[in-house]
């Protein structure tokens, strides 16, 4: 399963163009958004079936985004993005309510396999 | 030593650490982010190559994009670094001769992350002329970290926070206005601590939300 739409949170704007056109080269759907404000507008504009969530963002933090979209759509698995991958971090470094985390940086094929794990598992 | 004085060192070694963590953990957050623009851009040009091989044209655009990206993180990723290695080494010794815009301005730089989180402006205003001084960078840059995350914690988005240095007969006078914060009489006993140490004087003004610090050190003599 290919075709699904991924929402994309980080404030690196060309981190998230690029992975957007890569996705589209495997015939994935993204969009992106650079904060969390857009990041939730965009929920509610538009049917997205997994979010990537950077933890550190400008504004609403990645924790906070999280909370909301836990909130307002349950069934919608977030992947998070962490800084740090090492077991010293700590439970702000994990928000709970994720589907898993992942840390930068984030190798595409990994990514796509959590991705649909994540989708099949709603 | 008596155990005010070994309270005292106990509070600067803790805190000084506290602020050299709080500087490598931003430093290494960006870095991260600089090598992963760096990988998927580099990702995306094995796609392209792919599908050039599968028979789908490249445009020289798209790899002119490429190697544009790739240049620009470089770019960025040695200004990060730069910046970085100049901060390290102002803890090398005790006392040194140092050029306070210069200082300034590389504070600003590595706390330009936190600044951006919080989506407030923080802008530096040197001097016209060089301010040369004699003493601990390191500690000089503690005291002003300390003040930029206070004003910092309490910033509304868009408001600013500015650093300005200048020469006042045989002193430097650097001011540090931004938005307001509260009282703390331990914060406020640490910042004497520090400014004590860093043979200055300092004074705060607070009008209208804002609050205006005010340090004045001893410029270099011959």
């Amino acid at each position: 399963m290919d075709n699904f739409r991924v929402l994309f949170v980080d404030d690196e704007e060309e981190l998230v163009v690029t992975l957007v056109e890569r996705l589209g080269f495997r015939g994935v759907e993204a969009e992106y958004a650079l904060n969390g404000t857009v990041a939730l507008a965009k929920l509610h504009d538009a049917e997205f079936d997994v979010v990537v969530l950077d933890l550190k963002l400008p504004g609403m933090s990645g924790a906070e985004v999280l909370g909301v979209i836990k909130q307002d759509y349950p069934q919608l698995p977030v992947l998070m993005i962490t800084g740090h991958g090492s077991s010293s971090e700590t439970p702000e470094d994990r928000p709970p309510g994720a589907y898993d985390y992942l840390a930068k940086p984030i190798n595409l094929e990994d990514l796509m396999t959590k991705m649909k794990e994540a989708i099949a598992g709603t | 030593m008596t155990d005010s004085e070994n309270n005292d060192q106990r509070l600067l070694r803790e805190q000084g650490l506290a602020f050299f963590g709080a500087i490598t953990a931003s430093v290494s957050h960006e870095l991260n982010n600089v090598i992963s623009i760096i990988e998927q851009t580099a990702g995306l040009l094995d796609d392209l190559l792919y599908g050039a091989r599968q028979g789908r044209p490249i445009e020289p655009e798209s790899l002119q994009r490429i190697a544009d990206g790739i240049g620009k993180q470089t770019n960025r990723g040695v200004g990060i670094i730069g910046r970085f290695n100049t901060f390290a080494h102002m803890a090398d010794h005790p006392a040194q001769e140092y050029e306070l815009n210069q200082t300034l301005s590389n504070l600003t730089g590595l706390c330009q992350r936190f600044a951006d989180m919080k989506r407030v402006k923080l802008m530096t205003n040197p001097s016209a002329d060089e301010i040369l001084m004699y003493g601990s960078p390191f500690e000089v840059q503690q005291v002003l970290f300390l003040c930029i995350r206070h004003m910092l914690d309490n910033a509304e988005r868009d408001d600013s926070v500015s650093i300005s240095a200048e020469t006042v007969g045989t002193e430097a006078q650097i001011l540090v206005e931004g938005p307001a914060f509260g009282e703390d009489g331990k914060l406020e006993a640490y910042f004497d601590l520090l400014v004590s140490r860093t043979g200055g004087k300092r004074e705060v003004r607070s009008e209208g939300g804002k609050v205006t610090v005010q340090i004045v050190l001893p410029c270099k003599t011959e």
